[in-house]
């Protein structure tokens, strides 16, 4: 504590006692200044504050307070303390493992995860990539699709169904007992998923043509004037 | 008397913590650890034994069933004599407080009654007396920072923080406080002589 030196005589001594015992000014001082009185008094007044605080006269509320804050959230003994603390290391742990799963799982498997739409729509396009370039050197030619159609068709076809905006689809109607063939004559990249024939004209026909495994090209096509007629 | 308040803090903020995980037994201790010094303050606060009790004990219901919200970083006794000092404001505004040496006398089983041992006791009695009479003439204020700075031996900084106030401002009510307990002691001294020489 530091304790500066002031001039005593220009001070009163209850001011340099009472500096003295605020730790401003050393006892020593106040003393010389003539504060002892009042020093003397006030610590009197501590003395019997003292006796009072250190007797051992002061109820024990010790079991009052307990039981009262113990009806409000109540005590916990040694074991269920173990227990608790037991429960709560044990969720963290678990809490981690999952934690430690999912995240192996997202990176082994992706697909599986909360952005599994994304993965699914980027893996699509990598299929519709890899079939394309299958779709390009595959003998297109070999493919015959079945359709069903509501008039038999007393003549097989042989034209082109003009599709809008995707080039033109080149096939070949056969006739059949229950249904028709619809058969792309050039190798074109063309599958009929239904026809009609008109059974006025027997040169028109309402068709659907595309590649079966890209519903996108999908187009609506009619016969076109070259189509003709075989027996 | 200075009481080593902060000796233990590290102590006391492992009983905190304890008794906030609620552990009974750490909260035992830190009941034990204050209640004498609650109990005393609030009993010079308020001169009624009754009401020094009660408010104790609220105080430590109060503070320990809020144990788990306590910042560590303070000190256990600020908060508690806070609380207490609130809990006294309250009951002081529906009880007008009410000094009644003989019963602050009584307490401790030494009241200023006839029958009442003689000599040392007596004459300690009556000081005491003298002491909580001279504490009625101070406001509360002076005397909360009377009895924290002397009784409880919080230093001038810590009582300042307590209150919010200047350090500066802490020492003038000390020392107002100081002069007229001074006065009053010394005018009931005068008094007392005036009846032993007058053989009453």
């Amino acid at each position: 504590m530091k304790h500066d030196r002031p001039s005593t005589d220009a001070q009163d001594p209850v001011t340099l006692a009472n500096k003295a015992l605020d730790g401003d000014l050393s006892f020593d001082d106040a003393l010389v200044g003539g504060g002892a009185e009042h020093i003397r008094s006030v610590r009197r007044v501590e003395r019997l504050l003292s006796i009072e605080s250190h007797a051992r006269t002061a109820p024990d509320l010790t079991s009052v307070v307990l039981s009262d804050v113990g009806a409000r959230r109540g005590w916990l003994d040694t074991r269920s303390r173990a227990l608790v603390w037991g429960g709560r290391g044990l969720i963290a742990a678990t809490l981690l493992a999952a934690l430690a799963v999912t995240l192996s799982v997202r990176r082994a498997a992706p697909e599986f995860g909360p952005n599994a739409r994304e993965a699914a729509a980027l893996a699509s396009v990598v299929d519709a990539g890899e079939r394309a370039a299958a779709s390009a050197t595959a003998p297109l030619a070999t493919v015959v699709e079945t359709i069903e159609t509501g008039t038999p068709f007393l003549a097989t076809l042989t034209g082109t169904i003009e599709a809008p905006a995707q080039g033109s689809c080149e096939m070949t109607f056969a006739r059949g007992r229950q249904h028709n063939q619809l058969t792309p004559s050039h190798g074109g990249r063309v599958i009929v998923v239904n026809a009609t024939l008109d059974p006025a004209s027997q040169r028109t026909v309402d068709a659907v043509c595309g590649d079966a495994g890209s519903p996108r090209w999908l187009r609506a096509g009619r016969l076109g004037h070259n189509a003709h007629e075989h027996d | 008397m200075r009481y080593p308040i902060d000796v233990t803090r590290e102590t006391e903020r492992k009983l905190i913590e304890r008794a906030g995980r609620g552990d009974k037994n750490a909260a035992a201790a830190l009941i034990q650890r204050h209640q004498g010094s609650l109990y005393s303050y609030l009993l010079r606060l308020s001169g009624r034994p009754e009401m020094a009790e009660d408010i104790a004990q609220d105080a430590f219901v109060r503070v320990l069933a809020n144990i788990d919200r306590f910042d560590t970083k303070y000190r256990f006794s600020t908060w508690l004599f806070t609380i207490a000092k609130r809990l006294y404001v309250n009951a002081n505004q529906k009880l007008k407080p009410h000094y009644d040496t003989d019963i602050v006398g009584a307490a401790r089983g030494r009241g200023t009654t006839p029958d009442a041992p003689a000599n040392l006791d007596e004459r300690r009695d009556r000081s005491r007396d003298a002491v909580q009479s001279a504490l009625e003439m101070l406001s509360l204020t002076q005397r909360e920072v009377f009895l924290l700075f002397h009784q409880q031996g919080w230093p001038i900084a810590l009582i300042a923080e307590h209150f919010e106030m200047p350090e500066g401002t802490v020492k003038s009510h000390l020392h107002r406080s100081r002069e007229k307990m001074r006065t009053h002691l010394r005018s009931a001294e005068e008094h007392q002589w005036a009846l032993e020489e007058a053989g009453l």
